[in-house]
């Protein structure tokens, strides 16, 4: 199986790569520190993984994702599932009253994931084959706010998903 | 939060930390705002109160593999890497950890700082004799690499050195290459311990080597047992199994622990009544971590947990000493019915290790007042006969007793000065030893 993980080294995306790892995937990673990414890529190389292949990138550069996404195909070649993993925890008080954190935050939570998954499903429908899941919070579905930064992803992805 | 070891006694409330790497372990012991002593804790499984402090810093999270070397037959892995984890990633490969505790949930840190044995000690030594090398971040927030050449005093210090000279962060074994993880076991009955004893000796060739021995039995049959043989099969399988069993939900009272053991036990003198069962083909998993098939088995002690109390007597002593232990065990009643017994190859340099030549045995205990007068006469029997307690299932040892036993006592503290000057690095275990 061809995995494509997009913020892999938050702690879900560990545990899944891991998992994946002993079934003996081969596994593309995409994370901003490139020191935790190749860790990251020697525990899964011998927990069993039959290649692992990074990129480096800050999520919220939304120009770099095309070339992010077609490194990933071009070392996968045929893609069956792209996880997107990152995300970060927003403080709901701080982005009420500081609307540069606010942007910020839609950026992390929101528009980068709009951007990865409009590159990702167009080369899953190239394909015709293939899975992509956004991995978000519950924490984002729990007392929301009138304006809930937490739930950001809850709120918008399932319309771009489905798009 | 409440911690306790895996015997549930003592417990203590104490601040536990889950650093996320090793550089945040480096920040929490290079801050002196934490004032208090601090310790290490990997899984859990020693019994008793050696990973327990006001500050405990779980190794959960070092818990990455960063090399598998399948020419050298060597893994480099963090400290928190459990024995299972990494039997998982090595079998595969046809290579296998030389030493094996009881259960797979050990930490490979653990193992270490308890230079933990296994059923193969007359053969191939204890653990810490596999490792190659590891490194530890000292109080001073430094990180040493220290091997059987590299900085030697602090690995000697460190091997069997509960947790006390610092953080061990990655470690690197040397591991075994084996034919298959198919283990061909042969079981022997003993009718007592003399012939428990003497079909230890007889059969020392076989690769592991355990009796489970009766220490309720009572006159000719006193140390009846079942002898436990096993060599890897030369053909069979090579794959990872975990097997699934039930789970014990929450505290038991503990009268059920004698009815579940002697069930056990019935169970497989059942089998053997008539005749040593010959080349029996098991899984590895159910020859070395029988119990971990039961999980949290340690409540069927009830609430107030249990003891274990495991000793080692030199060889010269051993028949007599043994036997003048087991008869106190059973005149009291009070030992669990299983008890462990395997012999010891010679003693390694390093300074607080558990294992001399000689037998050791182990019997559980439920936590009660009774308990305690018995197990001071017991220690008074293991003195007599040059033996020690092992540190790692201890929580009620006396300061005398540990300093009357572990010669290499004073040399340790030497190096943990140098290592540990101001003493961050301490447990309850070491504070009642007289250690810190
Ligand atoms: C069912 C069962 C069977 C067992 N069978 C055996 C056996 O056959 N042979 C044997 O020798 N032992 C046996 N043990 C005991 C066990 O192997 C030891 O107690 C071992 O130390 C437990 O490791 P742990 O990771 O659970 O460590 P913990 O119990 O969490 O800690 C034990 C000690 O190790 C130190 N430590 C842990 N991690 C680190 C680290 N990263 N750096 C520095 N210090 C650290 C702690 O400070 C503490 O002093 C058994 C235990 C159980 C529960």
């Amino acid at each position: 199986m061809n995995i494509l993980l997009v913020g892999a080294t938050s702690a879900i995306a560990k545990a899944i790569s891991r998992l994946y790892s002993e079934r003996n995937a081969r596994l593309f990673l995409i994370a901003r520190n490139e020191a935790r990414l190749m860790e990251l890529s020697d525990d899964l190389t011998v927990r069993g993984a039959q290649s692992v292949d990074f990129h480096v990138m800050d999520i919220t550069d939304t120009e770099s994702h095309i070339n992010a996404v077609s490194n990933a195909k071009s070392a996968l070649e045929n893609i069956d599932l792209a996880l997107i993993c990152h995300g970060s925890l927003p403080d709901q008080e701080i982005c009420e009253s500081d609307f540069e954190q606010a942007a910020q935050e839609i950026k992390i939570n929101g528009l980068s994931v709009i951007s990865l998954c409009t590159e990702i499903s167009k080369l899953l429908k190239e394909q015709n084959s293939g899975t992509l899941a956004v991995i978000t919070s519950v924490a984002g579905d729990r007392g929301r706010h009138l304006i809930s930064f937490t739930g950001l992803p809850n709120l918008w992805y399932p319309h771009t998903c489905r798009a | 939060m409440q911690l306790h070891g895996w015997g549930r006694f003592p417990r203590k409330d104490a601040d536990l930390l889950e650093p996320s790497s090793p550089e945040s372990f480096l920040e929490i012991v290079s801050k002196k705002e934490i004032a208090g002593p601090l310790i290490a804790r990997g899984g859990g499984r020693s019994y008793g109160d050696s990973a327990l402090a006001d500050t405990v810093l779980s190794s959960r999270f070092l818990d990455s593999f960063l090399e598998i070397n399948s020419t050298n037959n060597t893994i480099r892995c963090g400290a928190g890497v459990s024995m299972d984890t990494v039997l998982k990633v090595i079998i595969p490969y046809g290579l296998f950890l030389p030493v094996l505790p009881g259960t797979k949930y050990v930490s490979v840190g653990g193992a270490v700082a308890a230079d933990i044995h296994g059923k193969n000690h007359h053969r191939d030594g204890s653990f810490c004799d596999h490792v190659e090398r590891f490194s530890l971040l000292l109080a001073s927030g430094e990180t040493i690499e220290c091997s059987s050449i590299e900085n030697k005093d602090a690995f000697q210090a460190t091997c069997g050195g509960m947790g006390l000279t610092g953080v061990i962060l990655e470690v690197t074994l040397k591991l075994e290459k084996v034919p298959s993880v198919t283990i061909k076991r042969k079981s022997i009955p003993a009718a007592n311990l003399e012939e428990c004893m003497d079909l230890i000796e007889e059969n020392e060739g076989s690769k592991h080597s355990v009796a489970w021995v009766d220490c309720l039995a009572k006159g000719e049959e006193l140390g009846r047992s079942v002898l436990h043989l096993a060599e890897h099969s030369e053909i069979g399988t090579r794959e990872y199994k975990l097997r699934k069993g039930p789970s014990i939900p929450f505290s038991t009272p503990s009268f059920l622990i004698n009815k579940f053991t002697t069930r056990l036990f019935n169970n497989s003198l059942y089998k053997l009544r008539k005749q040593t069962t010959e080349g029996r083909s098991v899984n590895y998993d159910a020859y070395f971590f029988p119990l971990d098939n039961i999980r949290n088995w340690n409540r069927l002690y009830g609430g107030k947990g249990f003891i274990q109390y495991q000793l080692v007597l030199p060889l010269e002593s051993a028949r007599t000493g043994l036997r003048e232990i087991i008869d106190c065990v059973s005149e009291s009643g009070k030992g669990s019915f299983i008890s462990v017994l395997k012999k010891f190859g010679n003693k390694n340099e390093n300074l607080l290790s558990f294992p001399i030549a000689g037998y050791t045995l182990s019997v559980d205990f439920k936590n009660e007042k009774k308990v305690f007068p018995l197990l001071k006469q017991l220690d008074e029997i293991v003195l007599a006969n040059n033996g020690r307690l092992y540190l790692a299932k201890d929580s009620r040892m006396s300061e005398d007793v540990f300093k009357a036993s572990y010669q290499s006592w004073e040399k340790f503290l030497e190096v943990k000065k140098e290592l540990d000057p101001e003493c961050r690095f301490a447990s309850l275990q070491s504070t009642r030893l007289g250690l810190t």
